[in-house]
């Protein structure tokens, strides 16, 4: 009866030769196969094999940079990681890496809750920023995330955190220092129409386009802007990040459409003003090759933006924003002589530099909730002297 | 069996504890970790700065010249000079995170690697200076120097924790 | 390193198992004893120097002790000497920084200290270098010779970095006989891939339910939420020990090691003292036999008995950290294990099992809350939402986690009491034909392994708790 309390039994012999065969297989074959730089599924740049130097030996995460480094380029990664994500889901699983996996093949980002001391912070910068340039309208608008506006396709108990009082909170801290521009309640009230991307955190450009409809008398345009623009598809085989974080429906392709304005001209030219470099258009078409599509609107993040239309205007716009507002750009071509569009992660000068620089009449604050609720650069870059 | 004395074994264990406490202290004295604040750590760098060459700088600067956001981290304390042919600066980060460590490490390898690029063209002994840069990682407290008094600036950080 | 990691599996493991096979008997110990050392600096690079030069003390404290057998007010300085050193070694790493906390407060005063990290293992292999002396001076083993074969006694890296704590009289014949063959590296095949699957695969994912839920703070949570906690740490605590030292005795076995196992179904425990029988077995062995034993044991006054008891059990939760919640968590156990022993342990023995069970069952929930929680505070308040008095029976939350994970927790329920193997036997067996039954317990196994892999790389989370030790 030795045998009921220990493991033992007739695959002894198999797997004793077995299993350390495979180790060394496996072994071989990842020594033999060559790094990768970047992964396409997880859309994320993979581990670099940490050098062996004496320095780098002696600190105490060096193991574990290695093992990351091991595990990043370990061959046959993405296969193993969709067995996983399979499993996991065989077993009830409806969030992945963070991500949500809703009803109708749609993907949530977690709702980020702010650090309450960062976030006074950056309300701080904003309302000093706004209240030394007492004759340039400061406009913002926090966009909300989809789990906020569509979470009726959120997964059973998915609960996630009120965003939209989150947001009512600035707006009460900002109070009268900046025109708010409410962008909860139009999205609210499309949100049976495609307005956020189901594999993608960012909105589509038709949420942007509602919500530049109310903005639209905020910012100063008189016109009606509704019939002002077109749409075109440039991409029906988008995959977003979403998909990539999480592992799931990397199968589903979704439309990118942008929104071109009816009349008038439309030439522009775009400098990326830390790169030296200037194209004649919003667009990067070559984008639409790689795996991050969302980057045709502007060509992906970037610090400094300036761009300058033939409009008829003679406002010149700042724009702050993250990811979230490169799709909003579009709509603001018609309207103003320059648009210096500014994303503080990436950007090393203060705002009051750019002000100057560009002689700037109107600014823009534009983000979606999740980034303005975790981003620890925007008191940065609102700092004044 | 050797026929060894048993008093070897006296002296031998002896030995090996001294060399045991004498390995304590010295790892105590070069890789301690300290709670002291980053107040503290710094104003005892702080003092330690020749400021005829080198005034401190703000966020941004500090983001210009290492791509980091100091937002991230518990402290940050930079020093630089206002020269452009100079390539000093002193620099202390408190990490609020240990996995923020080999992001900062990172970021000061790039940051050598393109100033001894910038340097070597027009200013030789300033690339030179790059060279012999201190740094060190103490706890969450990384420390680095580029100047001639980087050794004195290095024992300032190290004697305050 | 760790075992559950790339780097070991598919880069250690493989590379040692050729070259300890490929070279001749003689010198297979020093094989084992440069992987292990290898094994150590990975992960420790500055401080394998403190592991060598404990093993040099005490391979001479031991010698010394031996070489005054005779003379036994010698042998007792000796030994005292040993212990000591040994405990302050320890003490210092571990305790040095709390009794300054400690001190700090009680006179209001701040010292400024320095502390070092504390090196990975230390409790473990110091426990196994004090059980030695202690032996030798006890006349149960006699001082090993050979420096070498000694390091090899506690370093060797299956047992080094979290145990179990193995005996050197347990020890010291496989030193010089051991038995290999194929059939031996199968069976220490089974054992690693379980504890690998066990680590993996249920650990892992119960942590991270645990480390998501413990975010917030405790006053927030409902009770549904608060005990899905709980007993997610439960969980994650058991599999991944357990699934430890399951690898660790694999890996013993696939080198021609015999370790005794450290875990015997503790969750089907039905008494706390039953439970301490089945729970890090090989820990509460050590402390019976060098505290319990010597203060007296049983074999005094009662009065006497339950200070000993007290004692030990302080002492056992201080080994597992320098802070007051541990601390109250073994002097919990000791508490219930007085009074199992004086007060109730009769009606305990009456009660149907299922009773007993649920008995045992919540005590040791409650316990866990000590354990995990980083202040007093937080587990007085994560107790009181266990109850409800934290933001009500249920939550969205709570049940968001109950039903995305209900394959994981069935598992874990079928794994944690014999169940799970007797279904897997059941599997295997199907056919009374041994060659299929090679080939459909080989695939099983192999099968867990790729599953275990497969959450391994993609997972980027993968602690392991008792490493604090």
């Amino acid at each position: 009866m030795k045998n009921r309390k220990k493991l033992k039994g007739p695959a002894d012999g198999l797997l004793g030769f077995l299993f350390p065969a495979v180790l060394l297989l496996v072994m071989i074959i990842n020594l033999l196969v060559p790094d990768r730089a970047v992964s396409e599924t997880e859309n994320r740049a993979l581990a670099e094999k940490p050098q062996i130097t004496l320095s780098n030996a002696v600190r105490r995460d060096f193991a574990e940079r290695y093992e990351n480094y091991a595990s990043d380029q370990f061959v046959g990664r993405d296969m193993l990681r969709s067995v996983k994500v399979s499993l996991s889901r065989l077993g009830g699983s409806h969030m992945e890496n963070g991500v949500y996996i809703g009803k109708n093949g749609r993907l949530f980002e977690e709702i980020q809750v702010p650090d309450q001391g960062q976030m006074s912070e950056n309300l701080t910068a904003i309302k000093s920023f706004s209240e030394r340039y007492p004759d340039i309208p400061v406009s913002m608008i926090l966009a909300p995330d989809a789990a906020c506006v569509l979470s009726e396709s959120l997964p059973l108990f998915g609960g996630v955190e009120d965003q939209s009082q989150l947001i009512s909170m600035v707006k009460n801290e900002l109070d009268d220092s900046v025109n708010w521009i409410d962008a909860v309640s139009v999205l609210n009230r499309h949100r049976s129409e495609n307005i956020y991307y189901k594999t993608d955190p960012h909105w589509t450009s038709l949420g942007a386009f509602y919500v530049f409809q109310e903005a639209a008398a905020s910012l100063g345009i008189e016109e009606d802007v509704s019939d002002n623009f077109v749409s075109y598809t440039v991409s029906d085989d988008f995959n977003g990040d979403l998909s990539s974080r999480s592992g799931v429906f990397l199968d589903e392709t979704e439309q990118i459409d942008i929104y071109v304005p009816t009349t008038g001209d439309n030439d522009l030219t775009v400098t990326y003003v830390d790169e030296a470099r200037k194209t004649t258009s919003i667009y990067d078409s070559s984008m639409l090759e790689t795996k991050d599509q969302y980057n045709v609107f502007l060509g992906g993040d970037s610090s400094v933006i300036d761009i300058k239309t033939v409009s008829t205007s003679s406002d010149r716009i700042l724009v702050v924003k993250d990811s979230f507002a490169d799709c909003f750009i579009q709509f603001l071509t018609p309207f103003y002589r320059e648009i210096v569009v500014v994303d503080p992660c990436y950007c090393t000068e203060t705002l009051d530099e750019i002000m100057d620089t560009y002689r700037i009449t109107d600014v823009l604050v534009l983000y979606s909730g999740n980034t303005f609720f975790t981003d620890k650069n925007i008191s940065g870059v609102f700092a004044g002297e | 069996m050797k026929h060894v004395g048993p008093y070897v074994f006296t002296v031998a264990k002896y030995v090996v504890l001294m060399l045991t406490a004498g390995y304590i202290a010295l790892l105590l004295l070069f890789a301690g970790v300290s709670r002291k604040s980053f107040d503290e750590v710094s104003a005892a760098v702080s003092s330690a700065v020749d400021t005829n060459n080198l005034s401190g700088q703000d966020s941004q600067a500090f983001k210009r010249n290492f791509g980091l956001n100091s937002s991230e981290y518990s402290g940050v304390l930079y020093y630089a000079s206002a020269s452009g042919i100079s390539a000093e600066e002193v620099l202390l980060i408190q990490v609020a995170d240990s996995s923020q460590i080999s992001q900062v490490t990172d970021a000061l390898e790039e940051h050598v690697e393109s100033r001894q690029q910038i340097f070597e063209g027009y200013a030789p002994e300033q690339a030179r200076l790059l060279e012999s840069a201190r740094q060190s990682v103490r706890g969450s407290y990384i420390f680095f120097a580029v100047s001639e008094n980087a050794d004195r600036y290095m024992e300032a950080f190290a004697g305050s924790l | 390193m760790l075992f559950s990691s790339v780097t070991f599996l598919f880069f250690f493991l493989p590379v040692v198992l050729v070259l300890y096979y490929i070279i001749p008997a003689k010198g297979k110990n020093i094989v084992l004893l440069i992987a292990s050392l290898v094994f150590y600096a990975w992960g420790e690079p500055v401080y394998v120097a403190l592991l060598l030069l404990s093993v040099c003390l005490n391979y001479f404290c031991g010698r010394e002790i031996q070489a005054g057998e005779d003379d036994p007010r010698r042998a007792k300085r000796s030994v005292i000497f040993a212990v000591v050193a040994n405990i302050l070694i320890l003490g210092f790493f571990k305790y040095y920084g709390f009794l300054l906390d400690m001190l700090s407060e009680l006179f209001s005063a701040d010292i400024p200290y320095r502390v070092l990290p504390l090196p990975i293992g230390i409790s473990f292999y110091t426990f196994q270098a004090l059980s030695y002396v202690v032996d030798i001076y006890r006349k149960k083993v006699k001082a090993q010779n050979n420096i070498l074969s000694f390091a090899l006694y506690i370093c060797m890296f299956p047992k080094l970095i979290a145990g179990p704590v193995v005996r050197y009289a347990d020890f010291e014949q496989q030193l010089t006989e051991r038995r290999f063959s194929v059939g031996r590296i199968g069976q220490g095949s089974r054992y690693f891939i379980i504890g690998l699957a066990k680590k993996a695969i249920l650990a892992n994912t119960a942590g991270a339910i645990f480390e998501q839920i413990s975010a917030g703070p405790a006053s927030s949570m409902s009770a549904l939420t608060a005990w899905i906690g709980c007993i997610s740490f439960a969980f994650q605590i058991y599999f991944d020990f357990s699934g430890y030292s399951d690898m660790a005795v694999g890996l013993g076995k696939m080198f021609g090691f015999e370790f005794r196992k450290n875990f015997d179904y503790p969750y089907t425990a039905t008494s706390i003292a039953d439970f301490w029988r089945r729970w890090h077995i090989s820990l509460t062995n050590w402390f019976r036999e060098y505290v319990y034993i010597p203060l007296g044991g049983n074999q005094c006054s009662p009065a006497r008995n339950v200070l000993n008891i007290m004692i030990v059990w302080t002492l056992t939760g201080m080994w597992h950290g320098a802070a007051w919640n541990f601390i109250v968590w073994g002097v919990y156990y000791g508490i219930i294990l007085v009074m199992e022993k004086y007060v109730w342990g009769v009606f305990l023995d009456e009660v149907p099992k299922v009773v007993a069970r649920i008995y045992t069952g919540i005590l040791v929930l409650v316990g866990w809350v000590f354990f995990f929680s980083p202040s007093l505070g937080y587990s007085v308040r994560y107790l009181m939402a266990m109850i409800g008095a934290g933001a009500g029976l249920a939550d969205a939350q709570g049940g968001f986690l109950l039903i995305t994970h209900w394959l994981l927790y069935l598992l874990a329920v079928l794994c944690s009491g014999t169940v799970g193997i007797r279904l897997f036997r059941g599997i295997t067996g199907i056919s009374s034909n041994r060659k299929v039954r090679a080939v459909t317990e080989t695939a099983v196994y192999m099968i867990m392994f790729f599953i275990s892999v497969a959450f391994l790389v993609t997972d980027t989370y993968n602690p392991f708790l008792y490493f604090r030790f």
